[in-house]
């Protein structure tokens, strides 16, 4: 029954967006979408992803909906000079026209709450992306500690944040191997 | 010939001057060091700590529980997506790193969301992690008198049910004796907590 709600939500919101905005969707590209393992017992999970605009105007992203959970949120994590994590709900998160905005650890991330089965490691898990101009857009999350292995694309340098978890990124490169053929 | 002979004069003045005010600001210095700082840094040593907590198989911990060895505390929540679990992760490597040094260490992870995580979602939590790491809990009080004692900073983002906790994500390390040693930050490139514990448990 709430997926159907869910649905039925997702599909207004591309109904009302798509006349608008004809042919804008394939402006915009999304990569590097994962979201991190998640603890025996939790029920929160953070998803992160690289999103390209290829379009002649700014778009922003503002929602999301992940299978199996209650909701998803847009979050920004900010450590200050005293180490203290702070997070912040953001009503949308722009991608100038050209660029790539990254939702990336140490940064910005899909905050989603509620997931009612736990995220089984290493499945892929359908997430649903609200834009202001492009609409919705559905598209796996890898489930892991970082996203899919991708050696060669060009990261971001908000991938920088990731420098103090080297040894977890060796410690799981075996199963980053494994999903490399695909 | 008077003239000239009262520069050098003044110049030897002024440097005694200098060396004195140097001296005295040595002599203070220490001074804050030995008797004013020390207890400081003492108000931040474990036995110090007055608090009554429950690990994640339910015994009860005082600060009588980490003493003798050395420790390293990290405070957190379940409901965080990615700091707590990704320290978790990474202390989880350090003690295998660490091997049998670890049986030598505490670690415990404290949450400070005590109303959602009981020791049951802590037992459940707990097993994602390196075993050396203990989950602890308890009631509100309890856990603002040890984060406290600590200077470790937390606070509620919402009223609504879904909130969030800001915190201080530094891991507090202590030694053998349960003196304050220092923070370590895992964000940053430097830090080299292996070693840092090794050291601490040597
Ligand atoms: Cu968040």
């Amino acid at each position: 029954m709430k997926t159907c709600i869910q649905v039925l939500r997702i599909f207004c919101v591309s109904l009302f967006l798509l006349p608008a905005t004809p042919s804008l969707a394939s402006d915009i590209m999304i990569g590097n979408a994962w979201i991190r393992e998640m603890p025996h017992g939790a029920e929160v999970a953070a998803g992160y992803l690289d999103i390209t605009n290829h379009g002649a105007v700014a778009d922003r992203l503002i929602g999301a909906e992940a299978s199996g959970a209650m909701s998803a949120m847009l979050h920004q994590m900010t450590t200050d000079d005293n180490g203290v994590m702070r997070m912040r709900h953001l009503e949308g998160i722009e991608i100038p026209p050209g660029e790539t905005m990254s939702l990336a650890p140490g940064g910005y991330h899909l905050m989603i709450v509620g997931v009612r089965e736990p995220y089984e490691a290493h499945s892929d898990i359908e997430v649903t992306l609200i834009f202001e101009h492009a609409g919705t857009i559905t598209t796996p999350f890898f489930v892991g500690h970082h996203a899919r292995a991708n050696h060669d694309a060009a990261h971001s340098p908000t991938m920088n944040h990731e420098q103090g978890h080297n040894m977890e990124q060796m410690q799981h490169d075996e199963n980053h191997e494994q999903t490399t053929d695909d | 010939m008077t003239d000239q002979s009262a520069a050098p004069k003044l110049w030897i003045s002024l440097l005694t001057a200098a060396i004195f005010a140097i001296a005295v600001f040595a002599i203070g210095f220490t001074l804050y060091i030995t008797f004013w700082a020390k207890p400081e840094l003492s108000r931040l040593a474990l036995q110090n700590q007055q608090f009554t907590l429950v690990n994640h198989r339910g015994e009860n911990v005082t600060a009588e529980h980490f003493a003798g060895r050395p420790s390293a505390i990290f405070f957190g929540y379940t409901h965080c997506p990615e700091i707590c679990p990704t320290t978790l992760n990474d202390i989880s490597i350090v003690a295998a790193e660490l091997g049998a040094t670890a049986d030598d260490i505490n670690f415990a992870f404290v949450t400070i969301d005590p109303e959602r995580d009981t020791v049951e979602l802590l037992s459940q939590y707990m097993t994602s992690f390196d075993p050396h790491i203990e989950g602890l809990t308890g009631s509100p009080e309890e856990v603002s008198a040890f984060a406290s004692g600590l200077g470790v900073y937390f606070r509620r983002t919402n009223d609504g049910p879904d909130y969030d906790m800001d915190h201080t994500s530094w891991i507090y390390l202590f030694k053998r004796d349960g003196d304050f040693f220092r923070t370590a930050n895992l964000n940053s490139p430097n830090e080299n907590l292996t070693e840092a514990l090794r050291a601490l448990a040597n």
